[in-house]
């Protein structure tokens, strides 16, 4: 699996700094980075959005490692 | 206002009481109790004996879905008593805990079915706060599973500033809600990074103004709008508000 996180910017009034998603090429979610009207979050990023089993995660990660972890184990398979 | 007061005063915006009422709700005994923010009044799985009135400060109830993160299910203000289904449900099925520090006292379920059983005024009324607690679940599902984040966050407030202005616990225009941002979004199914967004809209748009956690009604108009807010749902006598 080939997580890249690409550049772009999101229409946000302040969160503006974003990060496309892809695994493998596919669009897998969106990430933002949290400005400074977050107070002591800011600098962290966020999943705005993320598809298919990545729907929802409120976690705010410190840095684009944390969220590169977070999708590596999220689209881990199954070890049931 | 003593503490018989706050509870009288919160039936009374149900249905009217007379002196016969107020005496017999006056010889309930209360056994007073103090919470830190934070600190469970009844947790899920309890067996409570008691029914509590909160008397000062604001609770919550809220229910633990896995992985830890929590749904605040309900807000409740001076006068309340956010558990009167123990008095016929044994188990707690979710549980309650103080938003602010919170003074409550727990009345024995003994003493409060002696009473209603007395008394077919103040046992309607109860019956009547039972169903009137189910119209503002039916409310919040609505809120929380078809609103926007602006319109759910607007809708609490609403909600808020109408029942303590009817308890006459805030001044006009005032709205005091210290609901973290975390705490507002396990109220409605949004995240803290969803919440501080929409305050911050929500401020740019004349809506409210706040000092940290606490915010104040800026525009009730505009704030009544966006929510799509109409106060039927509480079934409230003497409002003030609207």
């Amino acid at each position: 699996m080939n997580i890249e996180f690409q550049p772009i910017e999101l229409f946000h009034e302040q969160d503006v700094v974003g990060r496309l998603v892809l695994i493998d090429g596919k669009l897998a979610g969106v990430l933002a980075q949290l400005s400074e009207a977050h107070g002591d979050s800011a600098g962290k990023w966020f999943l705005e959005c993320g598809f298919g089993a990545l729907g929802r995660c409120d976690t705010e990660f410190e840095d684009l490692e944390a969220a590169r972890r977070w999708f590596e184990q999220a689209i881990a398979p199954n070890k049931g | 206002m003593t503490d018989y007061d706050r509870l009288i005063r919160r039936l009374e915006t149900i249905a009217g009481l007379n002196d016969e009422d107020k005496l017999a709700l006056r010889q309930l005994p209360l056994r007073k109790r103090a919470f830190d923010e934070n600190r469970d009044l009844v947790s899920q799985g309890d067996k409570p004996t008691e029914c509590c009135v909160i008397l000062e400060g604001m609770a919550a109830r809220y229910k633990i879905v896995s992985g830890g993160r929590r749904q605040i299910i309900s807000l409740h203000f001076a006068g309340d008593l956010p558990d009167l289904q123990s008095l016929y449900l044994d188990r707690m099925d979710h549980g309650l805990f103080a938003l602010t520090p919170v003074r409550a006292a727990f009345m024995p379920h003994e003493s409060v079915r002696a009473l209603i059983r007395r008394n077919d005024r103040i046992n309607d009324i109860l019956i009547r706060y039972a169903l009137i607690d189910a119209a503002i679940f039916r409310q919040w599902i609505a809120n929380i599973g078809r609103r926007t984040a602006y319109e759910r966050i607007a809708h609490v407030f609403c909600e808020v500033y109408v029942r303590m202005r009817t308890l006459t616990l805030t001044e006009e225009g005032s709205l005091h809600l210290p609901m973290t941002q975390a705490e507002l979004g396990d109220a409605t199914g949004l995240s803290p990074v969803h919440v501080n967004r929409v305050l911050q809209r929500m401020r740019k748009d004349g809506l409210i103004v706040s000092r940290g956690d606490v915010h104040a009604v800026a525009n009730w108009e505009r704030l009544r709008r966006a929510a799509d807010f109409t106060d039927e749902y509480l079934h409230l006598r003497q409002l003030r508000t609207a």
